[in-house]
């Protein structure tokens, strides 16, 4: 929108655009229409393992699609709260031209409000939003050897770029390297069939109980070529961690090593900070934090019960994004220190040190 | 205040339950609720501004159209701006419905209003120096201030607020005194500079202006004067009504005042016990209560201020029921009977009480 209809809009609706002043009186003959995001029906709710369930969902023809190895934020409202997550698709878009479906695969993640909820209360028919594709975790369109490590869930993106690889009938060398520990790997009976269909794949699935975790004796043995490869890391944090030390001392250069975290980076608990105080300007509030376990800023204004809005609450997302007037932070996935001075932070991954005014 | 008899621990403890068994029913119902209404207000304001277009036909459709966006606007500064801008709805993480991003159809802007209203008056709320809500610097509401002679014409000072009253809030709220007069408190400081309350009063005002004085009386061509008329008309309406509400809730006969000493160190019981005394209530159906934006239930509303405002009415009967049991008075009763003991408590004030012509009289 360019700034003279933005400003026409204000001044006639006092909202950002007619659509979001509309929105109410539009959801009263289409529930699931919203102003911003596409709405997705769901086609199937199908248990994977235990834990991991997959959505099918059929989204809107207006969605722009995505490139394989993308994420999008799934919304929905429960009890009338809206909810936002980030998932990596873990379908090829190529499936999405034949039949119109995507899929989500998801792991139902313990004492999570939005996981469970999803894997027990969403049911073939029901609507739910989605936002348009993001992230630059995609299969590269030059064709190098590739090596794809991925851990539990982590394997969602892999999915995607396999399928799309299979859909093309391409001849590329590509060797994954799928780690579970003690539940059976996921997608257990297609990879067989991938690596049918693909003749330069080549799968090796582990059960980290028997094989212990990723080191570098396995990694040399599984994969000698590994300098010849670019390396796609996908997992949660201690994996790709580890993963990127074995690479760069096997000589794969920096560059040619791309990851793709799940799940929150776990807050450093060196970077515990001493006690201090958060000032909520707009609320003209204070509140006192002990130092110890380092607490984000965002879950200090819920505790203060300042409802500011928030969405995937890992840092992707920049809903919760809000005016810090001054002090210190720390942002945990960059561990970068914050400047002094007023600038924009994320409150999720922020945490306080000493004295910090926010515009809450 | 007369704190002797009162278990505060108590009171916090009564008060905190009916809080807490309320947000226990916080859910969709709430969503489904403001969702509704601002449905509601939508269909309302557009109905108006095309039924002005009527007035090529006949005067009397520009006479509906007035009323109608006087409803529409009503319903927008009250039941949805004023509650959703005090975080009532923040819970549902909905971006449009949201203190920090809604603005609202009226002079003030939504940003500097915030920062007053719900810091200073809902904290600090009749405390005299403190609430600058208090008399709006321009009445003398309590024989805690100082009679000057300006006081003796008062009542019509007071006409003229509740008819420029959105002019009135928005001045009012951007502190203009100390912004454009340069007064300043010592001990009052601010995160903003003068220049950037100055910007964001006049850029909001002037879309409030283009908008009903410009661009849709334009829209009229050869009615153009016809549809002005027509939307100033309905902000005047507008103005008596929110302004008569909002005296109502705070300026009946009873309400009381307190001094900054009082309040010192006061506990969270005290605080809610303030609250109590110092608001008034309304009663009334229930299409009253939406239309007062639930501020009928003042004294819920001070109690409680970030809770969905439509959950007032019924939490009202609980309330009673404490401050009946602690014997805390609680200020209730019809429309007429609130509005006419304002109209009481701005004449009784226009003149010096008696107190303060013996004190002056030993002073000359």
């Amino acid at each position: 929108m360019t700034k003279s209809t933005h400003w026409f809009a204000r001044s006639l609706t006092n909202q950002s655009s007619f659509k979001t002043w509309l929105e109410p009186v539009i959801q009263q003959f289409r529930p699931n229409w919203q102003a911003t995001g596409y709405p997705a029906s769901v086609i199937d709710n199908r248990l994977e393992s235990d834990l991991v369930f997959s959505l099918v969902l059929r989204p809107a023809r207006s969605w722009p699609g995505f490139k394989a190895g993308q994420h999008i934020q799934l919304q929905v409202e429960i009890n009338g709260t809206r909810y936002q997550r980030t998932f990596s698709l873990s379908t090829a878009p190529e499936y999405r031209k034949q039949t119109g479906l995507v899929e989500l695969t998801i792991r139902q993640q313990t004492g999570g409000l939005v996981t469970g909820w999803l894997a027990e209360h969403l049911n073939k028919g029901d609507q739910v939003i989605l936002s348009a594709a993001a992230g630059d975790f995609t299969l590269p369109s030059t064709p190098y050897p590739m090596l794809l490590i991925a851990g539990g869930s982590g394997i969602t993106p892999f999915r995607s770029f396999i399928q799309q690889l299979a859909c093309q009938k391409s001849q590329r060398d590509i060797h994954l390297i799928y780690y579970n520990q003690a539940t059976a790997p996921l997608f257990a009976e297609e990879w067989p069939l991938m690596a049918a269909a693909l003749p330069g794949l080549k799968v090796n699935l582990i059960d980290t109980a028997e094989k212990g975790m990723i080191n570098r004796k396995q990694l040399s043995e599984l994969c000698p070529d590994v300098t010849d490869r670019t390396a796609w890391l996908c997992g949660p944090y201690g994996l790709i961690n580890t993963s990127r030390d074995l690479l760069l001392e096997l000589g794969v250069e920096d560059s040619d090593i791309h990851h793709e975290l799940f799940g929150p980076k776990p807050l450093d608990p060196t970077m515990k900070s001493q006690s201090g105080t958060v000032h909520f300007n707009q609320a003209g509030m204070s509140l006192d934090y002990q130092g110890g376990a380092p607490t984000t800023l965002l879950e200090l204004a819920e505790h203060a019960q300042l409802n500011p809005v928030s969405g995937c609450r890992m840092g992707v997302c920049h809903q919760c994004k809000c005016r810090k007037s001054q002090g210190l932070v720390i942002n945990t996935l960059t561990g970068q220190q914050s400047d002094t001075g007023a600038e924009d932070i994320q409150l999720c991954v922020s945490i306080p040190i000493g004295e910090v005014s926010l515009e809450l | 205040m007369n704190n002797q008899n009162i278990n505060f621990t108590q009171l916090e403890a009564d008060l905190s339950a009916i809080r807490d068994h309320t947000l226990q029913q916080r859910g969709a119902d709430d969503a489904r609720y403001i969702r509704r209404i601002i449905c509601l207000q939508r269909v309302a304001e557009i109905t108006a501004r095309v039924l002005m277009f009527g007035c090529f036909f006949s005067l009397w459709f520009p006479l509906a159209g007035m009323l109608l966006l006087a409803f529409a606007k009503i319903l927008d500064n009250m039941e949805i701006g004023h509650n959703v801008l005090h975080g009532q709805y923040d819970w549902m993480n909905d971006p449009n419905i949201n203190s920090r991003t809604y603005e609202w159809d009226i002079a003030s802007d939504a940003g500097s209003w915030k920062r007053i209203h719900n810091h200073e008056h809902h904290t600090y709320t009749n405390i005299i120096g403190k609430d600058r809500d208090f008399g709006y610097g321009l009445l003398r509401m309590s024989d805690d201030l100082k009679w000057r002679p300006k006081n003796s014409w008062q009542f019509i000072t007071y006409l003229n607020l509740s008819l420029l009253f959105e002019w009135g809030v928005a001045y009012h709220e951007l502190a203009a005194e100390r912004v454009f007069i340069g007064k300043k408190k010592a001990n009052r400081t601010s995160a903003l500079s003068d220049g950037e309350l100055k910007r964001m009063f006049f850029s909001k005002a002037g879309r409030q202006i283009f908008k009903d004085y410009v661009f849709f009386p334009l829209l009229a061509g050869p009615m153009f004067f016809t549809v002005l008329l027509a939307n100033l008309g309905a902000n005047l309406i507008r103005n008596l009504w929110t302004s008569t509400i909002i005296f109502c809730g705070h300026f009946t006969e009873d309400v009381q005042t307190f001094t900054e000493e009082e309040c010192v160190n006061e506990s969270k019981g005290q605080w809610y016990h303030r609250q109590m005394l110092g608001s008034s209530n309304l009663t009334g159906p229930r299409w009253f209560h939406i239309m007062t934006g639930h501020l009928s239930c003042q004294i819920e509303h001070h109690l409680f201020p970030d809770i969905p405002a439509h959950r007032y009415v019924a939490m009202a009967d609980e309330v009673q029921k404490v401050a009946q049991k602690h014997g805390i008075p609680y200020n209730t009763g019809s429309f007429f009977r609130q509005y006419g003991a304002v109209l009481k408590r701005i004449w009784r004030h226009s003149w010096p009480d008696k107190t303060t012509i013996k004190k002056n009289r030993q002073a000359g």
